[in-house]
């Protein structure tokens, strides 16, 4: 009979968000009856044990057991597993995410080598919510932006915009006062902070993602007897990560027919040759990464490129 | 040592002022130029973290903390000193700890590569700033474990009430 | 470990820290890393330490407190304060007890500019209290008014115990202090009819005052006008949304340092002692902020939150009378506890307890801080009432207590009126949304 444990596992977002409810929670129920209930997972949401930021090192230094962490969070630290934020890169975020655990087995044990790397996902993905129609990158010149990670910010700067850095909830104030002309979030939290109201224009495309990870720290997992850590490997890998998000993409896109629907909307769908231009703008991000990745001593082109044909093979590229 | 005391009371007041002129200009051109400052946002909460850390040291020396005064403020003069005494030997182990742990820190930051988001300025070098600030506050509080204060206006139960910051 | 039992340690180690007259912030940060050691191991809590401290020290919103407190301390170091005080005594002074009537008016326009209650209080003993005694104004009185006066610092916006708040339940710092305009309104208003009802009672304490000519009541206020137009820049900017607390802070403490030196008034010497204080001030409310964070997660992993909603909703007192029961614990620490600690110790507990009875988390903020507003005066331990004792020393402390026992019950009518009509503090912020 194993013993029991209990594991804490701490994400971000409060608990009416599809993370908490439709990836945490039947996750913990998955790994806990795949232990015949000898491992309880204690869910700790809206960064109750701790600053999104410091979700990394909290599952490293054992503060929690399980952390969920964005991966771009922290500019500069993790500079290869970033290049999956480029934006215009992933347009199916579950397959994609299946690509990108697969992608990033290679390299995780070099570069998140302090923790167990469980999971890898996608978020729901976002667009740009705006004032003005935008539909060509020219659109943002002179615009204030908030964005929601170095990369998009990267693409907004090329563009002639103004990148901003507020939290979500800062934002939706400050879009409604004018301070911020257009935001980077995803459908739902736009309608849900009432960003909405004066954002009237939302481009239909996934122009980002934020990668993220579900890390397990190394000597908790340790502890485990071997039914229990075959009960958390069988809910880890790359068949997890596509699974796992599906309810969080589902949300979001719930999000997008909301204000599809919505009078006085409008969904700005990008034509191929106005694609095109962000492609290229978005390729600009991409060379700024590379050489970023250079200085570390590895090859972003290539690794660049078998992360978009880990995506291509899944049929989940842009 | 006066060069010192002068410096723990300088350094972060000129920084807080780095900080006022930093957002207020930020604000400013944001609606001037319909441009913030970029980095605005990174520069003034690294710039805090300085100026509270040194800010820490100071207030020790200056008694501006908050204390729990209900029970200390009953005590005779004697006793008062003798448990402002022990305050600052706890005081001091637990501003050790912080200090410790702050330093593994500024050296995890460093190992991380950590960056603002806009220039790409390292992150650790604040966090070192910040953390001369603790290793002050240490030593102040090492010196008032040493030589405590033994002045007239510390054993007045009133005098640290004076201080006007508080909430 | 038995998880009650370590509770029961980490409160206790927490108070026995505060009574050795270790500051509170450390107290409760050494007590937080013992108890989350006693659970986790002491390798995973101090790394805990090690982020949290460092993350709640260079958080952006934080800026705000040493901000605001900056502005306050310009406008007093360069005398814009007693300018103040001399246009409320130049429009309140001319009836009878008319100069105390014009304190509490003085100590709501320095409450506009100053985010903390000792800091008004302190102000205003030093411009206010000499004043009335040489107008024969008995001690009682004078004191009573500066001491209550002095509590308008943390209700009426910028303030400090609301920003906290804000900042740990997540709340919009800007929505709280729209909220807390009209509450704050309310009290200059009842406070003014506290001390119309004491000269009724007790002529003696006040003397008649003399009525200011109509010209020189206009001229004291446009002397004022810059502060006033800051002011309403400051706080018309957050409710406007034009920009954050932090950078209303900046913008006031900018603007107060502008008009300070173009009023002549201000030296740069000056300018460099009110950043010294606003360092040290700011330094010593971030240290509670982080030691409350790393008690908060203990509290967190021990589930003592749910724990005490538990037995409270058990005990089926109602939603209200849930609430009377709060707002009493917090009151009776707020008698010996400094309100910051108070808040910081106790919302992170009943602030669940709060919004799952249905009432609103931004009304209830402006609740708190009208209650730990009243541990500020009351005995045994008022900040207020030591402030002014600390600067008049020749006055009795127990002739101060008596003095604003009135207030205080002026003050629990006001949380009585805001309980039953939460219109009042709801309305601004509803209209901001
Ligand atoms: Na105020
Ligand atoms: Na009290």
């Amino acid at each position: 009979q194993d013993s029991n444990v209990t594991l804490r596992l701490s994400h971000n977002l409060p608990t009416n968000n599809a993370l908490h409810y439709g990836v945490m929670e039947p996750w913990a129920k998955a790994v806990s009856e795949a232990s015949g209930d000898s491992i309880k997972i204690d869910i700790y949401p809206a960064q109750q044990l701790g600053a999104a930021k410091d979700h990394y090192n909290m599952a490293r230094d054992g503060i929690v057991d399980i952390a969920f962490y964005l991966v771009g969070i922290e500019p500069g630290r993790f500079p290869i597993v970033s290049g999956a934020e480029i934006p215009f890169l992933v347009s199916d975020n579950d397959k994609g995410s299946r690509a990108l655990y697969e992608w990033y087995s290679s390299y995780m044990d070099t570069e998140m080598p302090d923790v167990k790397v469980c999971a890898m996902f996608y978020d729901g993905g976002g667009s740009i919510h705006s004032r003005k129609k935008v539909e060509v990158p020219e659109d943002l010149q002179g615009m204030k932006i908030r964005s929601p990670n170095k990369m998009a910010a990267e693409l907004y700067r090329l563009a002639g915009g103004a990148p901003i850095q507020m939290s979500a909830n800062d934002a939706a104030e400050a879009v409604e006062r004018g301070v911020v002309d257009a935001v980077s979030f995803p459908w739902k939290l736009t309608t849900s902070l009432g960003a909405d109201r004066v954002l009237k224009y939302h481009m239909d495309a996934k122009l980002y993602s934020l990668a993220t990870a579900l890390l397990i720290n190394k000597s908790s997992y340790d502890a485990l007897s071997d039914k229990q850590k075959a009960a958390i490997d069988q809910n880890c890998g790359a068949d997890a990560s596509e699974h796992m998000p599906r309810a969080w993409t589902e949300y979001e896109d719930e999000g997008r027919e909301i204000l599809k629907n919505k009078e006085g909307h409008e969904i700005v769908s990008l034509s191929p040759e106005h694609l095109e231009l962000w492609k290229a703008m978005s390729a600009n991000v991409r060379a700024a990464w590379e050489k970023e990745v250079a200085a570390t001593g590895a090859d972003g082109a290539r690794i660049f490129d078998e992360l978009k044909s880990k995506l291509d093979s899944y049929n989940a590229s842009y | 040592m006066r060069i010192l005391r002068s410096a723990l009371d300088l350094v972060p007041a000129l920084l807080l002022m780095c900080m006022v002129l930093l957002t207020a200009l930020s604000v400013m051109s944001r609606f001037a130029i319909n441009m913030p400052l970029p980095d605005d946002y990174e520069l003034t909460r690294l710039l805090l973290g300085i100026v509270v850390c040194w800010g820490v040291a100071g207030a020790f020396r200056n008694e501006s903390h908050i204390y729990l005064d209900v029970f200390w403020g009953r005590l005779s003069d004697k006793v008062k000193n003798v448990v402002s005494r022990i305050g600052a030997l706890i005081s001091f182990l637990i501003m050790s700890g912080y200090c410790a742990a702050l330093f593994i820190k500024v050296q995890d930051t460093m190992r991380a590569h950590l960056q603002t988001l806009d220039f790409g300025i390292p992150i650790w070098g604040f966090q070192a700033a910040a953390w001369l600030g603790i290793l002050a506050a240490v030593l102040v509080l090492l010196k008032q474990v040493v030589s405590p204060a033994r002045t007239e206006s510390v054993s007045d139960p009133y005098a640290t009430a004076e201080v006007a910051g508080r909430t | 470990m038995d998880t009650n039992l370590v509770i029961c340690i980490g409160f206790g180690l927490m108070l026995f820290l505060c009574a050795l007259r270790v500051p509170i912030g450390l107290a409760m940060g050494a007590a937080g890393m013992v108890g989350f050691g006693l659970l986790t191991g002491f390798t995973p809590a101090f790394k805990l330490v090690s982020h949290s401290v460092i993350t709640t020290f260079s958080d952006y919103t934080m800026g705000l407190i040493p901000l605001f407190v900056l502005m306050g301390a310009v406008v007093v170091a360069s005398g814009i304060s007693a300018s103040m005080f001399r246009a409320a005594q130049a429009w309140f002074g001319g009836f009878r007890g008319g100069l105390a009537t014009a304190t509490i008016a003085a100590c709501g326009g320095f409450a506009a500019i100053c985010g903390s209650s000792a800091a008004t209080a302190a102000t205003m003993t030093r411009i206010g209290l000499p004043e009335m005694r040489g107008y024969g104004y008995s001690d009682r009185l004078a004191t009573g008014v500066i001491a209550a006066g002095g509590t308008l610092g943390i209700l009426i916006p910028p303030s400090i115990a609301l920003a906290i708040y804000g900042l740990i339940t997540q709340q919009s710092i800007g929505l709280l202090f729209m909220a807390a305009i009209v509450p704050g309104l309310f009290a200059v208003l009842f406070y003014m009819l506290t001390v119309r009802i004491w000269i009724w009672r007790r002529p003696q304490d006040a003397p008649t005052g003399q009525p200011t000519p109509m010209r020189e009541r206009v001229s004291s206020l446009s002397k004022l006008s810059p502060m006033l137009l800051l002011i309403i820049l400051v706080i018309g900017g957050i409710y406007g949304g034009l920009f954050t607390p932090t950078e209303a802070g900046a913008i006031g403490a900018a603007g107060a340092i502008v008009i300070s030196f173009t009023m002549g008034s201000f030296s740069g010497k000056r300018l460099v002692e009110a950043l010294i204080e606003s360092v040290h001030t700011g330094a010593a409310i971030i240290t509670i902020l982080a030691g409350a964070l790393l008690f908060g997660y203990f509290l967190t992993i021990t589930q003592t939150p749910q724990k005490i909603s538990t037995l409270l909703m058990e005990a089926n007192l109602g939603a209200y009378g849930t609430l009377a029961v709060i707002l009493l614990v917090m009151l009776l620490l707020g008698c010996i506890m400094d309100a910051t600690a108070v808040v910081l110790i106790t919302v992170p507990i009943v602030y669940p307890i709060i919004t799952q009875l249905g009432f609103d988390p931004i009304w209830f903020g402006v609740v708190v801080t009208m209650t730990v507003e009243i541990g500020m005066i009351s005995p045994p331990f008022g900040l207020n009432v030591f402030v002014i004792k600390g600067l008049s020393r020749q006055t009795d402390i127990w002739e101060i207590y008596k003095g604003v026992t009135p207030f205080i019950l002026a003050d629990i009518l006001r949380i009585v009126l805001v309980c039953a009509f939460p219109a009042l503090v709801m309305f601004l912020p509803n209209l901001m949304k």
